[in-house]
């Protein structure tokens, strides 16, 4: 009796150590500044995943609903095109936690938290897909473009830059430090990234043939890149008709995460409405059988550029850039007429499948509509909160008067039971990352009202005991069995309709249907067991019960 | 402290006025559910909604606005404040006449042309298709009758047929009830509205299989021989301060939510207001009548 008695104890101090345990991560995430939330997130995406996350409705942000047209039933990859395009320029935003997802055969959902601006998210999304394929400049011309975005980022002056053009060996003798620097030296370059003074080649890291960045200097890169001197110091260099572009996929090493950085001729060769079609498939004969490839096939037309593109440029190497994203950059082995290509590469079937939706989403831009937008401003998000926190605080405040005061001790138990609850159903939500929304706060607080209903139940039947003159003990032993069935019962019903709302609900209605969902299924918890093991504690071996 | 020392008040006696009171307040709602109609929001009718909170007053204004936004020509902008006077709030909506969006920049364009001397915050922006309001109309249906099917199915296997059925008449009765009081105030229904509904649902039916429980454990302990009606109104009684106190905790935290929350919160609150104070009643005076009136056709308890 002795040893079930403390195993009890354990339990309950365990399920109450560990819940604290999983809140630690949140309640280190909101005590931070954005900027430091921001580093948090990059620096701990495990951690970030056993957060309880704010939704749309109270850090503020934006959620669309685009819906695809279709035409005609060969349309079926429709939706995958669409959420390709999406997903590239939704994380050309640069937003923190964007989430994309299908919905149907016909729908895709964006959540873009922080962002509240709609105009410019809608003409950033809802534009038709640009695809182009674009050459790459060769290895001499991007040192040459770093080395004068260099000048420009040390503020060397337009004069003193302009003699530096001038005299070619100078230029040269920079040169060839730089390609030093850049490809033999790249190791030691990530630590002078630290140091104030900014230079645009140590952000820089030779990758192959290419140059990649670290992801978290991505931002360093675009931002040196756009600033005014260093398009003039490009333009006067005569540079003007080059740009950079970024790779689509993040590149990791096992210790960093890359993103390739491409300099190309900034007109393209050709544009994406030549493609007739393109498929993914895998190799069945020759040196690479069993590796993936995508089979491209153009126009007419699209055959007679192709032909005499592949012919100028052979060995030199093709961007397929879509939205301004390279997706694929192939070698141009040979000419190619006829208007079928292969694009081989180390690529599984899986990312062959990618480039080949991509192929196609520029070969035919669907049209999206917007059928539903909701935007909520950071303020109203924040008052949000605010209000919710008084409500809640003012309701908790008058259920622990009102049992305290009819309960007495007992009321005392229930009150801990409940405290317990909110702090399980908190930790849950945070353990699964689920999100805590508006009309989430408001089940929360509900949940305050209706928890302490099971305890109520037990405690009812209590007295009725004792009214029959039975022992404390007794009282206690067959009030909680007695409630048992009758709480199991109550609390399931409303399970069913928290589950449907879950099922049907959109959105914030989720977020409460959850808290409800975790919170009945808590209160069961406590009623049926926490508050058991202290009732036990408190009066077991008392001949009177405070209730 | 205790309420009810050994209630024992004949709530099965005034059933028929109950009863009575309650069909009648149906018959309203149903009359209202044509005139004057539901006030579906946007989330089900299709529109534009943009909340926005003014630097300087803009009470006196606010016909001034309906007339500018009515001019755009999407059709009758519906313009209330939001909050207290002096939070200068106001929240425009426009129902869906068309397919597609950007009423909302048109709406935006025109105040800041209109009132660059007193500059506004974009606090809230929704926008719903009508087709997807369409959608939300439909699927609302069907979860809450999805719901209340699931609600009979479980009781009438935990417990019996008579007893499932005892316990989704309230059900039935509560979101009539609800929905009518809504109605015929003309009170938007919303996404929100239906979710809280849903809780009303889910609170009047835990109520009511509280009492059905301890019927059944009546019955199985001296049921049989037992005047059924006396039976059940001494379960009511039994189960009676409990069904006070937990009302009580729940208004206690609803009133809270509903006196100081945010304006969505506020709407929500409402109706979980409306429906525990309808849901408790109905639990003390419809659901125990219905299981009366079985045992009558189709007695329950054998004698």
């Amino acid at each position: 009796m002795k040893k079930n008695k403390l195993l009890r104890i354990g339990i309950l101090v365990a399920v109450v150590v560990s819940s604290i345990v999983f809140l630690i991560p949140t309640f280190q995430y909101y005590s931070k500044t954005p900027e430091m939330q921001q580093a948090f997130r990059q620096e701990n995406p495990q951690l970030f995943q056993r957060i309880l996350n704010l939704g749309l409705d109270l850090q503020g942000g934006m959620r669309l609903v685009l819906e695809v047209e279709k035409q005609g039933d060969e349309d079926r990859d429709v939706l995958d095109r669409a959420y390709a395009i999406i997903e590239n320029r939704v994380n050309e935003l640069g937003l923190a936690e964007p989430t994309i997802q299908k919905q149907g055969s016909d729908r895709i959902i964006v959540e873009l938290p922080g962002l509240t601006d709609v105009d410019a998210a809608k003409a950033i999304i809802g534009t038709t897909a640009q695809l182009e394929f674009k050459m790459l400049r060769d290895a001499a011309q991007l040192q040459r473009a770093i080395g004068v975005i260099d000048n420009a980022v040390a503020g060397i002056e337009e004069s003193e830059a302009a003699e530096a053009e001038e005299d070619t060996s100078a230029e040269q003798r920079q040169q060839q430090e730089l390609a030093d620097e850049l490809f033999g030296t790249a190791e030691d370059s990530d630590e002078e990234a630290e140091e104030p003074r900014e230079s645009f080649r140590d952000l820089l890291v030779a990758m192959g043939e290419q140059v990649a960045v670290r992801l978290d200097h991505v931002g360093r890169v675009n931002e040196i890149l756009s600033r005014p001197e260093v398009r003039n110091a490009l333009d006067r260099a005569g540079l003007s008709d080059n740009s950079f572009l970024w790779g689509h996929s993040v590149i990791n090493d096992g210790n960093r995460e890359f993103r390739n950085l491409y300099y190309v001729r900034s007109y393209p060769e050709m544009r994406g409405d030549v493609i007739r079609d393109a498929r993914a498939s895998l190799n069945h004969q020759g040196m690479r059988a069993g590796a993936a490839i995508v089979n491209l096939e153009m126009n007419a037309q699209g055959a007679r550029t192709f032909s005499s593109v592949t012919e100028k440029n052979t060995n030199k190497i093709m961007a397929i850039v879509l939205d301004n994203t390279v997706y694929s950059a192939p070698r141009i082995n040979e000419r190619i007429s006829g208007g079928r290509a292969q694009i081989t590469g180390n690529f599984t079937l899986e990312e062959a499948n990618q480039l080949a939706i991509i192929l196609r989403a520029g070969a035919l831009p669907s049209p999206v509509e917007f059928i539903e937008e909701r935007v909520v401003g950071p303020s109203l998000g924040q008052d949000s909160i605010e209000k919710g926190v008084m409500a809640g605080v003012v309701g908790a405040a008058l259920v622990v008067l009102f049992i305290l005061g009819y309960y007495k001790l007992s009321g005392v138990i229930a009150i801990i039971a409940l405290a317990i609850n909110m702090l399980i159903v908190l930790a849950v939500m945070a353990g699964f990352g689920a999100t805590l929304t508006l009309p989430g706060i408001a089940g929360l607080i509900l949940l305050i009202g209706m928890a302490v209903d099971a305890n109520v139940i037990i405690f009812e039947r209590i007295r009725e005991e004792i009214a029959l003159g039975k022992t404390v003990r007794s009282a206690i032993d067959s009030g909680y069995s007695s409630a048992f069935v009758t709480v199991m019962d109550a609390n399931l019903t409303t399970l069913i309709t928290a589950l449907i709302l879950f099922w049907q609900g959109s959105g914030p209605i989720r977020g409460f249907a959850i808290t409800l969902i975790f919170g009945i299924i808590a209160s069961l918890f406590t009623a049926l067991f926490v508050s058991r093991v202290m009732m036990d504690l408190f009066f077991q071996k008392k001949s009177k019960i405070s209730i | 402290m205790q309420f009810l020392k050994k209630s024992n008040f004949n709530i099965l006696g005034h059933a028929k006025i109950a009863i009575t009171i309650s069909l009648a307040i149906i018959a309203v709602t149903l009359v209202s559910f044509f005139y004057p109609g539901f006030n579906l929001s946007i989330d089900f009718a299709g529109g534009t909604l943009v909340q926005m909170k003014f630097e300087e007053p803009v009470q006196q204004d606010i016909a001034t606005i309906r007339e500018l936004v009515n001019d755009l020509g999407f059709g009758q902008a519906e313009i209330r404040t939001i909050g207290f006077e002096q939070d200068n709030e106001i929240q425009i909506t426009v129902k869906a006449q068309m397919e597609g969006s950007g009423i909302s920049d048109e709406i935006r364009n025109t105040l800041t042309e209109n009132y660059s001397q007193n500059p506004f915050e974009v606090r809230r922006e929704e926008s719903v298709g009508m087709r997807i309001g369409g959608e939300f109309r439909r699927n609302t249906i069907i979860a809450v009758l999805v719901a209340l099917l699931a609600i009979l199915i479980y009781v009438g296997f935990r417990f019996s047929l008579p007893f499932g059925v005892a316990s989704v008449v309230p059900l039935f009765h509560d979101v009539l009830i609800t929905l009518g009081i809504f109605t015929i105030f003309g009170m938007e229904l919303s996404l929100s509205f239906f979710a809280a509904l849903l809780t009303v649902v889910g609170y009047s039916l835990n109520d009511t299989i509280v009492i059905l429980d301890r019927v059944r454990e009546n019955i199985k302990k001296s049921g049989r021989g037992k005047d059924f009606k006396e039976l059940i109104n001494s379960s009511i009684n039994q189960t009676l301060s409990r069904t006070i106190i937990t009302s009580i905790t729940t208004l206690f935290v609803v009133t809270s939510l509903y006196i100081l929350g945010s304006e969505i919160i506020r709407d929500f609150a409402l109706v979980l207001l409306i429906g525990v104070i309808v849901g408790t009643y109905s639990t003390l005076f419809v659901a125990s009548p219905v299981l009366v009136w079985w045992n009558k056709k189709w007695p329950i308890l054998k004698k």
